[in-house]
């Protein structure tokens, strides 16, 4: 599983953001770091097409991304606006794992994985009535539902306890699946490969 | 998708978010008002009244309120969950399949309270679903998109926009197509043929445009608050 980035243009109002010939492999984990406001989201949004592009030609496995169902090999939660407010987080989960067509048993298997990945009882609260954090928990646990083999996270440790941040640092060092993640500041994981962004062109460091 | 999945996803969407409250309660009130208003316009015999004339009627309200207002999500907090897990194209066939419903009800129940007769002029079924089925839907694919390019319809500051920009050319619209069609196959001889060849028309473009109408739509959804 990889995804190849022939080219990427995005522009919304003064912003511009480019990209080209960037590939990303199964097994490896990527960082995308820089500063507050420099578009790592919305290069992560630009990938899985959730912000208006100028040019987009991007190859899942060698299939252009506009061919195939982004949600059924990509795993993302890319801000709150992955969630739905009115909905309880075993609702939540319920109900990706059935847009993703597993059956009752296969939900069950999937909801006591990622409760045990991050340690968790889900409060049975609707999501708009969480905190901040958990929110973000809610998000991160229900991208996982269904295994898909690419997980794109932005800035996946920003608001959650130490104890969460923990357990989400295991996860990424120990999975073998293809992620890439944001954040502002640089991590001490051991990572395939740091992307940074500078006077918006997005650029290999390492 | 499975429509059940989706239907469930509409039933708490109607019924968890207080603001819609109003709305959906205020729709359901008026429908029965209009059902009950020709009911008793048709026990005093002032006006010959039609079947399709409540049908339009109602269909405003359901239409408008429904399909606009609750639409997409009264909230833009979750338009990436419905660009990127429902995805655009089931929410369209979900709204296609309430009309459908809301159709079959609203026949159903004028049917029930014996309100008219139950064919009225000639051809009255395709009458019936064409100028009030397939029409409105067809108008719903394309004018929704249409309306929202240049003001920000889900911004919580001006919550109200669609009242305040849109809700009377929509009504001009529900009101007038069925109307105007209506008019045409009732007073010209080959007004029948020509409306039913129209829709036909119509319907078999959008069929055969149909991806490039949701990538529209998704486009619409996605430009309506740059980040």
């Amino acid at each position: 599983m990889n995804i190849y980035i022939e080219k990427l243009d995005i522009s919304v109002k003064k912003f511009h953001l480019h990209c080209h010939d960037l590939n990303f492999d199964v097994g490896d984990t990527f960082l995308i770091t820089a500063p507050n406001g420099s578009g790592k989201s919305m290069f992560l949004k630009g990938i899985v097409g959730l912000v208006k592009t100028s040019y987009r030609k991007i190859k899942i496995n060698g299939v252009y991304t506009n061919e195939l169902n982004l949600s059924k090999v990509i795993a993302a939660y890319l801000g709150e606006e992955f969630l739905i407010p009115f909905y309880e987080p075993m609702e939540y989960f319920e109900l990706i794992g059935k847009i993703k067509g597993l059956d009752d048993s296969q939900i069950k298997f999937a909801v006591e994985g990622i409760s045990k990945m991050f340690n968790q009882e889900w409060p049975k609260k609707f999501i708009r009535d969480l905190s901040t954090g958990m929110k973000k928990k809610v998000g991160l646990a229900g991208s996982l539902i269904g295994n898909p083999q690419i997980i794109m996270w932005d800035e996946p440790f920003e608001n959650v306890d130490d104890e969460a941040q923990c357990l989400l640092r295991q996860f990424i060092e120990n999975d073998k699946r293809l992620i890439i993640y944001s954040s502002p500041v640089r991590d001490n994981l051991p990572l395939s490969r740091v992307l940074g962004i500078e006077s918006g062109r997005v650029l290999i460091e390492q | 998708m499975k429509i059940f999945i989706l239907l469930s996803y509409y039933k708490r969407l109607i019924f968890r978010n207080p603001k819609l409250y109003f709305y959906f309660i205020t729709s359901f009130i008026v429908y029965f008002i209009v059902v009950g208003m020709l009911i008793f316009l048709q026990t005093v015999e002032t006006l010959n009244l039609y079947f399709h004339r409540l049908l339009i009627f109602s269909y405003i309200f359901q239409f408008y309120y429904n399909h606009l207002y609750y639409g997409l999500g009264w909230e833009s907090s979750f338009r990436h969950f419905v660009a990127f897990q429902i995805r655009m194209k089931n929410i369209i066939y979900m709204y296609i399949f309430l009309n459908l419903s809301y159709f079959v009800f609203s026949f159903i129940l004028i049917k029930a309270v014996s309100l008219t007769p139950w064919l009225i002029v000639d051809y009255s079924i395709f009458n019936i679903i064409i100028l009030y089925f397939i029409i409105p839907n067809l108008l719903f694919l394309i004018v929704f998109p249409l309306l929202t390019i240049y003001v920000d319809l889900f911004n919580s500051k001006k919550g109200l926009v669609i009242h305040k920009f849109y809700g009377f050319p929509l009504l001009v619209l529900t009101i007038a197509f069925p109307a105007m069609f209506q008019y045409l196959w009732s007073n010209f001889s080959v007004g029948p043929e020509l409306i039913s060849c129209l829709s036909i028309v119509f319907t078999i473009i959008v069929i055969s445009r149909f991806s490039r109408i949701v990538k529209f739509w998704e486009d619409r959804l996605l430009q309506i608050k740059a980040e």
